[in-house]
């Protein structure tokens, strides 16, 4: 019966991916180092599950239906984000997309952080 | 502007962390070392996060405003959480929640759970409620003094077995919780592809979403943690739910309310239901079902077409089927157990004597609670 117990679990993950587009985008796209590595290829699997159901990974179900649904990116686009954190394209389009991407996640994380521990 | 207000913010952030630190009383009892730990961990982390933002200001990468302000944002929420549970749980620990906590130790042996017992800590604001990454629990004030809800502990003990990540012993229980999920995506796929109209199309495209929003997150995760406290308490935990159904007056077979974070109460019952009978419970669960006919008929509310629909009875017995799997392969220990339990039997043995005579039930309860109190005590 609980909504913290019920919450936490959702904002964890989230906080977590929230986080990780903006240590990329801190990073630079462009920057491919091996400490942004991990990073990159997290975000890369998640993108692409996002267009075929291909790739996915059970326990990103919620967050990538919430993120289909909620971040209004064209399956190409997806497609493209993934493809530039592997290559390390840091050009304005795919910088405004991740950004875009960043705002929508930290927007919602920051509404169930609301709702787990109330106004 | 914003540079500007991140270097006074950050500043006091950073003091307010540690005067939290500085709160954590010196002399606190061993079962809340671990917290304790954790409690300092994070925080440790959260002021680490706060000297990496305020260093980076003359940083080139940091050029990124916006990004800047996200990280703050976040290390603000989670100190927040922070002070609002594992501090507060800390400083405000009370005598009377070493009963709660003796009895959650009990349950975690009964049950084999697999992980530590959490914490226990009488401060809820919001009825019982765990969190996970803490592992701590919170209960109302005066629960410890009453049996009848106490069945919501193991309700609230199943919320880490899904969220705690990267350990083995888990994954039959995950493994099922992500089978259950691709039932319901395939429900809910098929419901949109035969969209019905009568409600023209927008009405009931916005119910669909709202359903796509709340089942797999919230849903099927309440639905779960109602199957793993059925089959290994029993009918104590469907007599619970009833009970909170009945006081609390809500309407069970709500579904337009896009905001609840609650499966609708009626549907839960149901998994509680298909629980009891694949443990073995069918006669049990036919005296649940008989208990909520005779409710519902007092408060005359019937479910509209759509809540079939959204919550067939198919799907729920295929989730408390999946359910049940994933707890068997944890390895706890079910009701159809001949193995004694203590706290089980008891909680059991409270809702049976609440049906049995309920007129004399609190003169019962309480040499009940007066026996595990001195039992805590020697414990």
């Amino acid at each position: 019966m609980s909504d913290l117990g019920l919450y936490s679990g959702w904002y964890a993950q989230l906080r977590e991916y929230s986080e990780l587009v903006d240590q990329v985008l801190l990073a630079g796209l462009g920057n491919l180092e091996p400490h942004t590595e991990a990073s990159r290829k997290r975000l890369a699997k998640l993108f692409r599950s996002l267009v075929g159901k291909s790739d996915t990974d059970p326990t990103l179900a919620s967050l990538r239906i919430w993120m289909g649904r909620h971040i209004r990116l064209s399956p190409t686009q997806w497609q493209m984000l993934s493809e530039a954190l592997i290559q390390g394209s840091s050009d304005n389009l795919t910088v405004q997309l991740l950004e875009e991407v960043a705002r929508k996640l930290d927007l919602y994380r920051a509404q169930v952080f609301y709702d787990m521990r109330g106004r | 502007m914003l540079s500007l207000y991140l270097v006074g913010s950050v500043a006091q952030l950073q003091l307010r962390a540690q005067r939290l630190v500085g709160r954590i009383p010196r002399d606190l009892p061993r079962e809340y070392a671990a917290l304790e730990q954790a409690c300092r961990t994070q925080i440790n982390a959260i002021i680490a996060g706060l000297s990496r933002l305020a260093e980076d200001t003359t940083d080139s990468k940091l050029k990124r405003q916006s990004v800047r302000l996200r990280v703050f944002r976040r290390l603000v929420a989670d100190l927040d959480i922070l002070e609002a549970t594992g501090i507060m749980a800390l400083t405000r620990r009370h005598s009377d929640d070493h009963l709660l906590n003796h009895l959650v130790e009990q349950i975690r042996i009964e049950v084999r759970y697999p992980l530590a017992a959490p914490v226990v800590s009488s401060l809820s604001q919001q009825y019982f409620q765990i969190k996970s990454d803490l592992n701590l629990l919170f209960v109302p004030l005066a629960e410890g003094d009453f049996l009848l809800h106490l069945p919501d502990l193991y309700h609230e003990l199943a919320h880490p077995l899904l969220s705690v990540a990267n350990d083995p012993a888990l994954d039959p229980f995950q493994n099922a919780f992500y089978r259950a999920a691709d039932h319901v995506m395939c429900h809910l796929d098929e419901l949109q592809r035969r969209e019905d109209r009568r409600y023209g199309l927008k009405a009931y495209a916005l119910l669909l979403k709202q359903w796509v929003d709340a089942w797999i997150p919230f849903w099927l995760t309440e639905l779960f943690c109602d199957a793993f406290a059925t089959c290994t308490l029993g009918t104590a935990y469907a007599w619970a739910h009833l009970h909170l159904i009945a006081k609390r007056g809500d309407n069970p077979f709500e579904i337009w309310n896009g905001a609840r974070s609650h499966p609708p109460d009626e549907a839960r019952l149901r998994v509680m239901l298909a629980c009891l009978e694949q443990c073995g419970e069918g006669s049990a669960a036919d005296r649940v079902r008989k208990q909520w006919n005779g409710f519902k008929s007092e408060i005359e509310l019937e479910p509209e077409p759509e809540y079939q629909r959204c919550l067939p009875d198919a799907l729920l017995t295929t989730i408390a089927t999946e359910a049940k799997v994933g707890v068997e392969g944890l390895g706890c220990r079910l009701i159809d157990s001949n193995e004694y339990q203590q706290v089980s039997q008891l909680l059991n043995a409270a809702w049976e004597q609440f049906w049995a005579a309920p007129e004399s039930y609190i003169d019962w309860e309480r040499i009940e609670i007066e026996k595990l109190r001195l039992q805590s005590r020697k414990g």
